[in-house]
């Protein structure tokens, strides 16, 4: 189609339109018999049309309705006043985005991990072991690390059968018996959130002192972290230790802080939307966490010598000498 | 088949709380659960105007689609009902709807809400018509008498409507084009002393 016609066709439907316009703009035959009356002086006249409630008929009542502002009411509760709970929809719909993106990151990342585990197996110390050993971690830090661990790992199913279970458990178990799983999970996950989040703040009060970032740091990021088989310099952390460390601090406190607000907060008035927003901060963060979570356990598995670290306290000289020679040098002297 | 609707004619709606107190002697509702409640817009001001609003019945039902327990179901007629033996009480219902309609008997420390409550437009639950545990669970079914929500029957101006939905769009129809609206609605002339139709 050339130009020309688009025009020709542009002008002949504005004109159309006008046309049309002037035709249907004729109101009703009762409201012709009014029209002196939207046009008086008489404020009780007046009253109900600047009220908004004449010419359309309850456009402004509609959009009231819809404001989701509270209104007067004789009933006693929360948000009785509210007509429509306004980002009820919008909410539901971006939950169900966020679970989408789980529903894939989640299997990738295991998949992956495991994968790696299958293909190149676990990385030997360079010098084999020594038999001396090392203390690495307190028993009193060993607590901690643990507490975080399982009650993290209790969390993180609890929350995955409460977001899941609808589409995985409930065609394998029915729903009489996932109802059951599910309000256990629930109080699970009501009952242990407070745990890890006692666990999670004593962590970070005993590790923050070594994860701040230290010389040499940054050799170890440039260099890859050692996933080319060399070895790099690294403090009682390495760079990646303490990436996870932060990661840990801003998203366990995401995670602990909506816990709270929703556990606390239940419905109050006006309280909907910030639940709604604590909720998708929640599985946002938990995800996050969970992901890291495959990544640190990955570590602990495949290199030689490192779950001894969490499990006695204590780590091979040759261990320490290899993955944070620095750390090792300083505590040596 | 019948679709089964609510509709609440906010020209008429007197605010006289009889819906609700229906209700709540209907189903035995208990204290803090509101299944209906009547709210006004512009309370005491010109445009005065009151709506009673319950659970309306969404053909796609939030609640029903975000229920982690899957709870909810749908009868012939399009009444939304749950099972309150599956409900775990979340109160991710709650957050869903956009009519507030799901209610909670408690709301203690750790999130404990207690069962879901909500209208069941006089139908009941998933239990056996008008068996003991249906009624402890779910108050009255009027539908499975073959009679309509008790909140509707009993409104005084009639300005709460429910049953088929094309019946109360019927109704609702013939009473718009006979009253108009605004100042041009029916016996406005009479009220503000001028001329009339």
């Amino acid at each position: 189609m050339n130009s020309f016609a688009r025009i020709f066709i542009l002008f002949v439907s504005l004109f159309g339109y006008s046309y049309a316009a002037e035709k249907t703009v004729d109101a009703p035959a009762y409201t012709q018999n009014l029209k002196h009356l939207y046009t008086s002086e008489d404020i009780s006249i007046k009253a109900p049309i600047e009220a908004g409630y004449s010419g359309v008929p309850g456009s402004k009542l509609w959009r009231n309705v819809r404001s989701g502002k509270s209104y007067s009411t004789q009933a006693i509760g929360d948000d009785v006043g509210v007509f429509i709970n306004a980002y009820g929809e919008d909410w539901r719909l971006l939950k169900n985005q966020i679970e989408g993106v789980n529903l894939i990151l989640i299997p990738l990342a295991l998949i992956t991990v495991m994968l790696i585990y299958l293909i190149f197996g676990k990385f030997k110390l360079n010098k084999g072991f020594s038999g001396k050993l090392v203390e690495r971690f307190k028993f009193i830090e060993m607590v901690i690390h643990w507490g975080t661990a399982i009650s993290f790992i209790i969390l993180g199913l609890t929350g995955l059968v409460l977001l899941f279970g609808r589409f995985f458990l409930i065609p394998l178990l029915g729903k009489e018996a996932f109802a059951t799983l599910a309000e256990f999970s629930m109080d699970m996950h009501d009952i242990v959130g407070p745990i890890f989040s006692v666990f999670l703040i004593a962590m970070i009060v005993k590790f923050i002192k070594d994860n701040f970032y230290q010389k040499g740091d940054i050799n170890w990021f440039l260099s890859g972290g050692g996933l080319f088989g060399k070895h790099v310099d690294a403090w009682r952390f390495n760079l990646g230790e303490k990436i996870w460390f932060w990661i840990v601090f801003f998203v366990g406190l995401f995670i602990t802080f909506s816990g709270y607000i929703m556990l606390f907060t239940g419905i109050v008035s006006g309280q909907r939307e910030v639940i709604e927003l604590m909720n998708i901060i929640h599985i946002a963060s938990a995800t996050l966490m969970i992901l890291g979570m495959f990544g640190h356990i990955y570590m602990g598995v495949a290199l030689e010598g490192s779950m001894s670290a969490m499990t006695t306290g204590k780590v091979d000289e040759n261990w320490a000498k290899d993955h944070h020679s620095l750390w090792h040098k300083n505590i040596k002297e | 088949m019948a679709r089964m609707k609510f509709l609440c004619d906010a020209e008429r709606c007197t605010e006289c709380n009889s819906c609700v107190t229906a209700c709540k002697n209907e189903n035995e509702v208990p204290w803090g659960i509101n299944r209906r409640r009547v709210v006004t817009i512009n309370d005491g001001m010109p445009g005065e105007r009151s709506i009673s609003v319950a659970c309306m019945h969404c053909s796609d039902a939030p609640c029903m689609a975000v229920c982690p327990v899957d709870c909810f179901y749908q009868t012939d007629d399009g009444v939304v009902l749950h099972d309150k033996d599956l409900c775990i009480g979340c109160g991710y219902c709650f957050y869903a709807c956009p009519f507030g309609a799901p209610q909670f008997p408690s709301t203690g420390v750790f999130g404990s809400k207690g069962k879901m409550d909500k209208c069941t437009f006089c139908n009941g639950g998933p239990e056996e018509d008008h068996s003991h545990a249906e009624e402890q669970k779910y108050g009255s079914n009027r539908i499975a008498e073959g009679k309509l929500p008790i909140c509707a029957e009993m409104c005084s101006s009639k300005a709460l409507l429910a049953g088929d939905g094309d019946e109360v769009a019927n109704i609702f129809r013939e009473r718009g084009t006979y009253r108009g609206s605004g100042a041009g609605a029916w016996g406005w002339g009479t009220a503000y002393n001028k001329k009339s139709i």
